[in-house]
């Protein structure tokens, strides 16, 4: 009697599992192998696999079915991943060693290197030979058709610039910075701006600007003034040039004298969320802030070009992810097909009317939709945007980028707190990263 | 130790760019129910709901089972061996999870099981060290006197087993019974890494994309956070009593 109890116990448990996974098994993805034979009429089925928050969906479920309606052979299935990119990446990473990766993924221009040097993404230049290369910006397209090879279809071009508090510029007397590229401010106009913006104290306290020391939003200061992270050619560090440590000083100046937050505030409430509360005069981030900066509503706002060092030549860093289809997929030539309609213009206009992906790499539409981009800036800080594509370079990425990353951090995030100057930060590092370029 | 909870809930209530603001508002002005009703509608939450408390239960159950037959044979029974598998068990417990996630992934996918709630329901029910560990532990302590009343009774192992030591083991099974439910329930990598499917997706995948990759929507994350917190609660409130029994009672009442 009692054995019974057990057994039926066991055998429920049983059903149970089987019953909750009836129909889950069907479906793998694992490739149809109908569609391998490439019989002519039948319906070729793609897995594209992104990241992105629910928010970015209708963009990316727009372009999935902008496609499949005009492409009545090929089916794209769109699955989303939320997360971040490390998720993401560990993610494709599986499925790649599993030997069953989707076709289609979204790559972060940081992490190309890293898929793009072990040769697990598909070269797609054989397929775009009816691409006008012409018809789209040169930094995007420059920075995946390298030696005649082309691992990544560029999503969009990402820039960074400074946004700023207007209403906190008109209360403290100060004029606003220039919309211009070419008369940008320079390190001294800036300091000052961030001096007088900067009041208060504890809790309440009021920052002119937020000196980011993380390579990634910083590098825009190296460059004016002449320096830099690593070689163009990733073969040395320049971080330990005195132009490099000039930028780096200036930016620790502006924590040291209190104008900015530092990394151990920063932890508690992210600079975003210190600019939309009003309590951050100024903040160089990049275009992807625009979604959530354009629901402010208890002070106006702007955006200027960043300030510039040494050189006096402006420049910003431009971050183009990517589509790639990765090594593996059974249907290279279907998912090219793909990507050129992920940028021409049909695609590239879906993503305008969703605001999501930055501007588009196709210039056509970019002109085009000028007035549809960017709001609620006013015409002449649009034209911010736009005029910081073509003073953008991209950043000197490498395979193993997150290392380096993670190695400067240590140290910067030293310098953030005043715990070790910059110039002495900086000869640490050069090494360290002359270490990690050769491992690459 | 409340204010955090109450910080979620309030946040969960608010309008957008009043999150961080200073100083911090505990009473959200203007109010702002519709927070839940957008979060609901943007995601498939109510499957998500369903995914996570079937594989939670079913994990939970599967294993408060298997650990509590195994945690018997090693605490109560003599059998070839038994310090070095337990040792073997226990070896299990010292390798990182995300050393044998992608041998995982790929045997996983051998056998069909990608996206599918099979590889989030059967390792965690057949091999479950801690669980096996805490029972043992716990089933040691029970003196063998009660064991021996019951074959003087005619009960065989089994029924010693269903009868003597899973009612004696109460306040251990509700512990990891707690502990089981709670770890599946936020498991985020595991699904992320298995399941592509929104609607297959569990309850922590759901709460994540309300993170977007740039930016997120804090009040929208608190209100879905706070949806999720539900089942939790109940389980912690229905499980206390065995908590507090257990501390009275320490499964030694004869």
């Amino acid at each position: 009697m009692r054995k019974l109890g057990i057994l039926s116990i066991l055998l429920s448990l049983l059903i149970m599992l089987a019953a909750c996974s009836s129909g889950n098994s069907a479906n793998n993805g694992n490739g149809t192998p109908a569609n391998d034979s490439g019989s002519p009429g039948e319906k070729v089925s793609l897995r594209m696999s992104i990241v992105a928050g629910a928010d970015e969906m209708p963009a990316w479920q727009g372009i999935v079915d902008g496609f499949n309606q005009s492409h009545p052979s090929i089916e794209v299935k769109l699955e989303r991943l939320p997360g971040s990119w490390n998720e993401y990446i560990q993610k494709m990473t599986a499925q790649i060693a599993a030997g069953n990766p989707p076709d289609i993924g979204r790559m972060g221009v940081a992490y190309m290197p890293m898929f793009s040097s072990k040769g697990q993404l598909e070269d797609l230049a054989p397929y775009t030979a009816d691409m006008n290369m012409g018809d789209y910006y040169d930094s995007a397209m420059n920075q995946y058709l390298q030696d005649g090879k082309m691992f990544g279809m560029p999503i969009g071009v990402y820039t960074m610039a400074m946004y700023y508090n207007k209403d906190m510029f008109e209360k403290a007397g100060i004029p606003l910075p220039p919309a211009d590229w070419n008369k940008a401010w320079t390190f001294e106009d800036l300091r000052d701006a961030a001096q007088k913006l900067t009041s208060g104290s504890g809790a309440g306290k009021q920052y002119g600007i937020y000196a980011n020391l993380n390579p990634e939003r910083a590098i825009p200061y190296l460059w004016s003034s002449g320096g830099g992270l690593i070689s163009d050619d990733k073969t040395q560090s320049v971080i330990q040039t005195a132009e490099s440590k000039n930028a780096l000083s200036f930016l620790q100046g502006l924590i040291k004298e209190g104008y900015s937050p530092t990394p151990a505030e920063t932890q508690t409430t992210p600079p975003d969320q210190l600019f939309l509360s009003g309590k951050l005069g100024m903040l160089v981030e990049g275009q992807w802030m625009m979604p959530s900066f354009s629901k402010i509503n208890n002070f106006k706002w702007g955006v200027a070009p960043i300030a510039v060092g040494d050189t006096g030549k402006a420049v910003t860093a431009n971050f183009v992810d990517a589509y790639v289809v990765f090594k593996g997929s059974k249907h290279v030539k279907e998912a090219a097909e793909v990507l050129k309609y992920f940028v021409s213009e049909e695609a590239e206009n879906i993503m305008v009317d969703h605001n999501i992906g930055g501007i588009p790499v196709l210039k056509s539409v970019a002109e085009a939709r000028k007035a549809d981009m960017f709001n609620p800036l006013l015409p002449e800080e649009k034209e911010v945007w736009l005029q910081s594509v073509e003073v953008s370079r991209s950043l000197p990425f490498t395979s193993n980028w997150q290392e380096l990353m993670n190695t400067a951090m240590k140290k910067l995030d030293l310098v953030g707190l005043n715990e070790l100057e910059a110039d002495k930060a900086a000869d640490q590092l050069a090494p360290e990263f002359e270490k990690l370029l050769q491992q690459q | 130790m409340i204010l955090p909870f109450l910080w979620m809930i309030s946040t969960s209530l608010k309008g957008e760019g009043s999150v961080f603001s200073y100083p911090p508002q505990i009473i959200p002005n203007p109010f702002h129910p519709d927070n839940y009703q957008r979060a609901w509608n943007m995601l498939p939450i109510d499957m998500a709901y369903l995914n996570s408390l079937k594989i939670a239960i079913i994990v939970t159950a599967g294993s408060l089972l298997t650990c509590s037959m195994a945690g018997y044979a090693f605490g109560k029974m003599n059998f070839a061996g038994k310090k070095l598998w337990f040792m073997i068990l226990l070896a299990t417990m010292m390798i990182p999870g995300q050393v044998t996630l992608i041998p995982m992934f790929m045997w996983f996918s051998e056998i069909n099981w990608v996206d599918t709630h099979w590889p989030l329901l059967i390792p965690p029910i057949l091999s479950n060290a801690f669980g096996v560990f805490l029972l043992r532990q716990f089933m040691s302590s029970i003196p063998g006197e009660l064991e021996d009343a019951g074959r003087i009774d005619g009960l065989n192992p089994w029924l010693i087993y269903w009868k003597i030591m899973l009612p004696n083991c109460k306040p251990a099974l509700a512990a990891l019974g707690i502990f089981t439910f709670m770890g599946n329930w936020n498991n985020f990598l595991t699904p992320l890494i298995y399941l592509n499917d929104q609607n297959k997706f569990t309850l922590p995948l759901i709460i994540a994309s309300f993170q977007g990759l740039y930016s997120t929507d804090w009040t929208l994350l608190m209100a879905a956070s706070c949806i999720s917190l539900v089942p939790v609660l109940i389980v912690y409130i229905f499980a206390q009593r065995y908590f507090i029994e257990g501390i009275t009672l320490s499964g030694l009442k004869g």
